[in-house]
């Protein structure tokens, strides 16, 4: 007599963590990792995120930027936007980006928040003496997102 | 008066002292002597210094509540750098009588938020440096929990859109960027109930640079009708086909009547304007003014006009005359140029004698891209892949002969490029040694990281010597380019010594058989040492800016052996003529800026090609023997910082006997002026041993004033001239002229010409708010026991007056002190936080003693400045230990006394 009992609560369960998958889903953007350098080349820049809704926007300004050869020559993929992220300066090299997450702010349809972590290189090894700058390179499908939108990097 | 610190209510005892102890709120110098003598002098604080206004007014030890909302945002001018303190909570640590974790409380108070107010441009940059206000020896139970919040701001008390945030849960730096100008509110937040104090650095929109500035003048050496341009859409950079290279190309000719004489590399074009189109120009403007100019003075107007046209088009990315360069032996390659690095070290007189032909440099690094065509055929076929990780070469196998870089930072193109990227071959740049041959052995992965056991056994194969390699080298490296390293502190084992054996092993080897091997001295603006930079017979080397002082991120110490151009790391993204970073080879025949000791290192390597490929029997001991003997460099001072000096190319030679030709160098061939900047040095000299006198340095406008350094210039007017912007007279944006006239041999030549660019930053007073200014005695120092805190013997408060704050003791008992000055953002009576702005008499790095024997003391000026990166050393330290100078390198500085004062 206890089983549909069990059942019920199981299957209500279920259902509120397909709710919340749901809901949570629904902020988050099916983005690919295109690419990613442990120095983005080009002297220093802000720990920032740029947003390119057009090829021709992401070619000026990865020309402009003289971003690393290897991501500026990554191929613009029509019905995407192009989202590029620079980490914060180091002091040598050795540092990486790991992409965590590309998702709309709950509330604020026109803002898109890139999470990012930053990595450091093993604790004995040796390093390149250079300032570097990791920097990573994703598309993201451009359907359902606002045409106003603006990006916002969190990195931790 | 003696003035005795209890330990229990310590806040109220401060106080009673403080203002007891002097009339305006400062401690007399103590009268246990019956003769005392004054001391006094002025601190300069750097410029676009500001501070937290909540602890501007700490001297009486309680926090305000001044700028902790939006409605009472502190504004702040741009560029600025900011010194504040921040904690969630209020509470107390608990200290002994020596500074350490004991049962003694020092109270802390929450100041939970601090919101700025400023406007930025366009690109600017906001970076946050945080660091633990806890002085004691232990951080545990310490949190940091910050948040940095920028907004746009829809007008004086309303907060727009959040722009960018970052999150700090540790002594980091951190930046976010803006994308449009504007007015912007920034959030510094603790979090509420969990945080404890932190000092913090804000700096504002310190990239910032003026190239839309820069206009070039008549007076100038250029060729008349001739332009370099670059389109932003430079076919090149897009991977666009050759067809529709030429057909933009083509587009852009009919456009403005230019003809393409040759494209430069991957850089630029090269355009003659057709004679039509330059008439046009002068149809078009001024004629009556065009009549005062004499026909090639016309030409070259109407050049100017031109490119004036050609900048203001949507798709020119830049636009410039084709400059004529005069010094001696200037190579052909288009972007030497900008390459302000080369003639800093006199190169272009020392190429006359000396190109590097024959020797051979290994650099052991990421590996090289060997088809640039910028390395012609400086590539030996001895290179070689030394990494036994396939997850570090990225290529799939292990040791093999093909050193191909796979990774993506191209940093051992870039430091091989520096050394002999051919030079003189009419292609992007030019090498120090642009005639010597590169043996580039990989071993350093794709990350930019590498072995132990990798780099020792490219040592060793370098020197030719036994290695994994099967068989050693056809011809022996004669110098070895390190442009890496570790820290001791990383190096260190778990049982306290030292690692690295088998590299100092490694290197040992290659010094006996004489290879001079060159080593980046560290990019974490810390005296803690580098290896290998730091081993015994290695070279290490430090970097300088543009401006021949230390690179903000350059270690220092008493391992530097010499300096060179490495950069300055607040360069601008893209090579656009400042003078910030190194400009070298990378990647598919492309080029560009990097910045680090790694950069520096080279120019060190590739002076000593030019040595050995003169004389063949130059070895590392007679090497060090130069540098030693401070006769291949320029003197710099600070040796922690400089080592030997500025390494120079055509004294090196000249050590050797080769006779260099006498001439007339200038550095910089151009000077830029922007935000609060408003002076900078001119250096003439002549290498060669001829007789060059100057004649005048003169200024063209009457906003910049030109004036020789005292004591730095010698009979024949060379040396160091002082440039100086008048700001109130000087214009928002501006050009002009410095002039240089001057003989060769008693036979007057023609002028030399250096361009003053300027832009002009609005800049409220700078402060840092209370400042205190303190002697160390001595025999305190000397005495004190190591983790201890020391008391200061004497502190007063500094009078800020204008641009700088002035102190006077007035009455010092003969003795020999420290004079050193900080701020006490975090109100916890100790001084010299990391976070805090502080300095000491005569250097921040190289304080010296003070005797006072039996006169008044006075013009003891210093400088004091934040520490705008939190840098390796001083993470989780105490906060002192890597910033003190000289004799007391671990100290912590206690305001309040514990003996006479």
């Amino acid at each position: 007599m206890q089983m549909p009992w069990l059942l019920i609560l199981l299957c209500t369960a279920l259902l509120a963590c397909a709710n919340g998958y749901q809901a949570k889903a629904q902020t988050g953007l099916a983005y690919e990792l295109v690419g990613q350098a442990s120095h983005c080349v080009g002297g220093h820049a802000a720990e920032t995120v740029q947003l390119f809704q057009s090829q021709d926007a992401w070619l000026a300004s990865a020309a402009r930027q003289r971003l690393n050869p290897r991501l500026r020559n990554e191929p613009w993929r029509e019905a995407y936007l192009r989202v590029l992220v620079y980490g914060p300066q180091q002091r040598t090299g050795g540092f990486s980006l790991q992409l965590e997450k590309v998702e709309l702010i709950p509330g604020s349809p026109d803002r898109v928040r890139v999470i990012v972590r930053s990595l450091a290189p093993s604790e004995h090894s040796f390093t390149t003496q250079m300032i570097s700058q990791p920097c990573l390179l994703v598309d993201v499908p451009a359907a359902g997102v606002s045409p106003d939108v603006k990006p916002v990097l969190v990195s931790h | 008066m003696v003035c005795l610190v209890g330990r229990g209510a310590l806040v109220a005892v401060v106080c009673v002292l403080l203002s007891a102890c002097g009339s305006d709120g400062s401690s007399s110098a103590g009268s246990a002597s019956n003769q005392a003598y004054s001391l006094s002098g002025r601190v300069f604080i750097e410029p676009e210094s500001d501070v937290d206004l909540d602890v501007e007014r700490r001297y009486n030890l309680s926090l305000e509540a001044r700028n902790d909302s939006i409605e009472t945002a502190q504004v702040l001018s741009n560029p600025a750098t900011v010194g504040g303190y921040l904690s969630g909570t209020s509470g107390e640590y608990y200290e002994d009588a020596f500074g350490n974790t004991g049962t003694i409380p020092v109270p802390f108070e929450a100041d939970i938020q601090d919101v700025y107010s400023v406007e930025l441009l366009s690109g600017q940059q906001v970076m946050l440096s945080v660091f633990r206000a806890n002085d004691l020896g232990t951080t545990q139970g310490d949190t940091v929990d910050l948040t940095l919040a920028v907004y746009e701001a829809e007008d004086a008390t309303t907060k727009g859109s959040l722009v960018a945030a970052r999150s700090f849960d540790s002594e980091v730096t951190k930046g976010v960027s803006v994308d449009a100008d504007g007015r912007y509110f920034i959030e510094l937040v603790a979090r509420t109930n969990v945080a404890t104090p932190v000092l913090y650095t804000l700096a504002i929109g310190q990239s910032s640079n003026v190239s839309s500035a820069a206009r070039p003048q008549i007076n100038a050496p250029f060729v008349p009708g001739e332009v370099i341009v670059q389109f932003k859409e430079t076919p090149q950079l897009q991977g666009l086909s050759q067809a529709r290279q030429s057909k933009r190309a083509g587009n852009a000719n009919s456009n403005v009547g230019m003809q393409e004489l040759k494209s430069i590399g991957q850089l630029a074009r090269h355009y003659r304007f057709d004679e039509q189109r330059m008439n046009s120009a002068l149809a078009f403007e001024q004629r009556a003014n065009a009549g005062a100019l004499s026909a090639r003075q016309q030409k070259k107007w109407q050049t100017l006009e031109l490119i004036k046209a050609l900048r203001a088009r949507d798709d020119v990315l830049y636009a410039e005359p084709n400059y004529l360069f005069t010094a001696t032996a200037a190579p052909n390659d288009p972007a030497y140029r900008l390459q302000w690095n080369l003639p800093m070290l006199e190169l272009p007189s020392a190429w006359d004698r000396s190109t590097g032909l024959n020797a051979v440099v290994a650099v052991v690094d990421t590996g090289i891209d060997a088809n640039h065509v910028d390395f012609g055929d400086n590539i030996s076929s001895d290179g070689y892949d030394f990494i036994v990780s396939t997850s570090l070469s990225g290529d799939g196998n292990g040791p093999d002969s093909n050193p191909n870089d796979e990774g993506d930072s191209f940093h051992g193109a870039h430091v091989a490029g520096i050394v002999a990227a051919q030079g003189n071959n009419g292609i992007g740049i030019a090498g120090v040694a642009y005639d010597a041959t590169i043996m580039p052995l990989r071993a350093l992965g794709i990350d930019g990281t590498g072995t132990l056991a990798d780099i020792s056994n490219a040592i060793l194969y370098a020197a030719g010597l036994s290695s994994t390699a099967p068989a050693p080298p056809s011809q022996r490296a004669d110098v070895i380019n390190l442009s890496l390293g570790i820290s001791e502190t990383d190096l260190r084992m778990e049982n306290g010594q030292l690692g690295g054996q088998t590299m100092q092993n490694a290197i040992n080897a290659a010094l006996g058989q004489g290879v001079i091997i060159v080593a980046a001295a560290g990019n974490a603006s810390s005296s803690v040492p580098n290896y290998p930079a730091a081993y015994e017979g290695v070279v290490a080397v430090s970097s300088v800016n543009d401006r021949r002082t230390k690179s903000n991120f350059s270690n220092y110490g008493d391992y530097i052996d010499v300096a060179a151009p490495g950069g300055t790391s607040y360069g601008s993204p893209y090579y656009d003529g400042f003078q910030d970073g190194i400009l070298s080879t990378i990647y598919a025949n492309e080029y560009t800026e990097l910045v680090g000791t790694s950069m520096a290192t080279p120019h060190v390597a590739g002076v000593a090609a030019l040595m050995k490929s003169v004389d063949p029997t130059l070895n590392n001991v007679r090497f060090m023997e130069a540098l030693n003997s401070g006769e291949i460099t320029d003197n710099l001072g600070t040796p922690l910082f400089y080592g030997n000096g500025l390494i120079n190319a055509a004294k090196a030679l000249t050590w050797l006997g080769e006779s260099i030709d006498t001439a007339l160098n200038v550095f910089p061939r151009q000077l830029n002026f922007s935000g609060a900047n408003t002076s900078g040095i001119l250096y003439l000299s002549n290498p060669g041993a001829g007789a060059v006198t100057v004649t005048g340095v003169t200024s063209e406008a009457t906003w910049l004033e030109v004036n020789p350094r005292p004591g730095a210039v010698n009979g024949a007017g060379l040396g160091d001239y002082a440039l100086t912007i008048n700001v109130s007279a000087a214009p928002q944006n501006g050009t002009t002229n410095v002039r240089i006239t001057y003989e060769v041999d008693g036979v007057p030549a023609e002028d030399r010409v250096v361009p003053v660019y300027i832009a002009q930053t609005v800049v409220e007073d700078d402060t840092v708010g209370a400042l205190y200014v303190y002697l160390l005695r001595k025999e305190d120092v000397d005495g004190a026991e190591p983790e201890a805190a020391i008391s200061v013997f004497a502190s007063v408060n500094a009078v800020k007056g204008n641009g700088a704050y002035t102190y006077t003791f007035p009455a010092v008992p003969p003795g020999q002190y420290f004079l050193e000055a900080s701020t006490d953002n975090d109100g916890d009576f100790f001084v010299f936080d990391a976070g805090e702005a502080k300095g000491a008499y005569p250097l921040l790095y190289e304080s010296e003693l003070i005797s006072i024997t039996n006169q008044n003391l006075r013009d003891r000026d210093f400088d004091v400045a934040y520490l705008r990166f939190v840098s390796g050393s001083e993470l989780g330290s105490s906060a002192s230990s890597t910033q003190s100078a000289g004799s007391r390198p671990t100290m912590k500085r206690r305001l309040q006394s514990g003996g006479p004062r």
